[in-house]
């Protein structure tokens, strides 16, 4: 069954007195637990729909439906995690009080589906930096400890804006594989928004490709890779060949040339 | 440096002798200027080579001696008129600072009529004051709530658009209640701001509530300086400068003892930087 639905879904923002279109005629699907990847260059609106999608603004036309309801009630009813590009930890806090805020504001509205914080920081595998404060951590320490706050009501929708960008490669792949491992075991349905084509074929089941300026869905690609993910497969033909579609598909004929 | 594997907390082996060396020159370095110059004028007095409005500091400290019970006395009224004018300025800057963040339109309005109202002389409008609200406390905290209005409006103003664009769309898809957003996210936010803004404020209600002392009043380290400086009594007269600056500094102390229990996480934040930038 399809859980996210964007039907024709376009967005303009007013940049003093112009009209700017992010995002044109956007159509795509997610089924229930699928991981998809956004893909495209800078500017491409990437972002813009994934705040589309968690409601922080609405579509300028175009409908987006997530269980076949606006998401301004899965965000109402707390199913939707958002992860931003820095952490967006605040810094008052300590990495458990950071992680169990969404169930502070949830209040005593938590239901069985919400997962306890200590063990998310296990699972995201800060175990002993619960009372660390956000500075005294790493990059990509903070960003696990983000992760885990975006999972603490276990939302059926999680959407992650370019989560790793600024991270090493690295940590960034192990980071990869981190995040694999929680979204099998949490369960949801994951839109990642990346500029890797590699970190979007590692990670999706299917990878939407923008093109910028509008943004516009210029591809659907099927990633034919099984689960779970290992690092081994970046080096089969299988991963290559996806990745060389990828490219194909947001650098058309330049990519042959190119390298 | 904080790594993958470790944490460094910043209270970590040897630094209390680290801060202790930070403390001392805090403190040092001021004490050492004023010993400098102190031994120095009492040298250059007892030489004869100092006019007569400037005394030795031995006959300050004489003056104190002597008048210690009158320098009581006119402490109070004046700790007490800066402190009373510190807090009327500081809900009527929250307030408006407020009501800048909820309605934007408003702001500029707001900032402005704060200048307008800082640019105002003080020496000449403490008398008409005095004149409509008469001689008692109302018209002293007024003037240091006047005095210390600007710096504590421009402060809150900023503090309350202290929140990071990140953190505010959490909160929109956490689905926080605008009370929640305010208590957990805007306040936190805002208090570094705030502080900042009212270690400026308080030495400056203190000088306000002297200007009013000036102006008339029956008691105050004003009126005290005032009667010194008539009865031609150049250490009185250096003895309430001294008190009015302790009395200044104390308040900047005060609330930055303040600041270091409620602000007690690195203002230097990790809501404006990348991630793995830092």
């Amino acid at each position: 069954m399809d859980h996210l639905v964007i039907v024709n879904a376009s967005k303009q923002f007013k940049l003093g007195k112009e009209f700017v279109v992010a995002i044109e005629d956007v159509d795509m699907t997610l089924k229930e637990g699928e991981f998809g990847a956004l893909i495209g260059p800078s500017g491409c609106g990437k972002s813009t729909l994934l705040r589309l999608i968690a409601d922080i603004f609405p579509p300028t036309s175009g409908s987006i439906l997530i269980d076949g309801e606006p998401p301004a009630k899965a965000r109402l009813q707390h199913r939707i995690g958002f992860v931003f590009q820095d952490a967006t930890l605040l810094p008052w806090r300590t990495v458990y009080d950071n992680v169990q805020l969404p169930l502070e504001i949830v209040g005593g509205k938590v239901d069985d589906r919400s997962l306890s914080p200590e063990e998310l920081i296990s699972l995201v595998g800060l175990d002993g930096f619960e009372g660390a404060r956000p500075t005294q951590l790493s990059g990509g320490m903070q960003q696990r400890a983000a992760i885990a706050r975006a999972l603490v009501l276990r939302p059926q929708v999680l959407l992650l804006d370019e989560p790793f960008g600024a991270l090493d490669e690295i940590t960034r792949q192990r980071m990869n594989l981190e995040l694999l491992r929680i979204w099998t075991e949490a369960k949801t349905t994951a839109l990642l928004v990346t500029h890797s084509i590699n970190e979007a074929v590692f990670m999706a089941d299917r990878i939407f490709v923008l093109s910028s300026r509008p943004g516009r869905i210029t591809d659907t690609i099927s990633v034919e890779l099984p689960r779970p993910r290992e690092l081994q497969m970046m080096r089969t033909p299988a991963f290559f060949d996806t990745v060389n579609r990828v490219r194909d598909a947001l650098f058309g004929e330049e990519a042959t040339d190119a390298d | 440096m904080p790594t993958e594997d470790g944490t460094t907390p910043p209270g970590a082996a040897g630094s209390w002798l680290v801060r202790l060396r930070g403390h001392a020159l805090t403190v040092g370095l001021p004490v050492g200027v004023v010993l400098g110059v102190g031994t120095w004028l009492e040298l250059a007095k007892r030489a004869g080579k100092l006019p007569i409005t400037i005394p030795a500091p031995s006959e300050i400290w004489l003056s104190l001696l002597n008048d210690a019970d009158v320098l009581i006395y006119h402490l109070g009224p004046t700790a007490f008129a800066a402190s009373v004018g510190f807090f009327t300025s500081l809900l009527v800057a929250l307030s408006l600072a407020g009501l800048a963040s909820i309605y934007r339109r408003l702001e500029a309005g707001i900032v402005s009529s704060g200048l307008v109202i800082d640019s105002i002389p003080l020496i000449a409008l403490t008398p008409m004051l005095m004149l409509w609200l008469g001689k008692d406390i109302a018209s002293r905290a007024t003037i240091a709530a006047i005095a210390a209005f600007f710096p504590m409006l421009i402060g809150s103003v900023q503090g309350f658009k202290a929140v990071k664009r990140n953190a505010g769309e959490l909160f929109h898809v956490m689905a926080a209640s605008p009370w929640q957003r305010f208590l957990k996210l805007s306040v936190p936010s805002a208090l570094p701001y705030l502080f900042s803004a009212f270690k400026i404020a308080a030495p400056v209600a203190v000088l306000g509530a002297l200007i009013a002392e000036w102006a008339g009043a029956d008691r105050g380290l004003g009126t005290m300086m005032v009667y010194a400086l008539f009865a031609f009594n150049p250490p009185q007269v250096w003895l309430t400068i001294i008190a009015t600056c302790l009395m200044a500094i104390g308040g900047y102390g005060l609330i930055a003892g303040l600041e270091r229990l409620v602000v007690h996480w690195d203002t230097g934040g990790t809501l404006d930087t990348d991630a793995g930038a830092r």
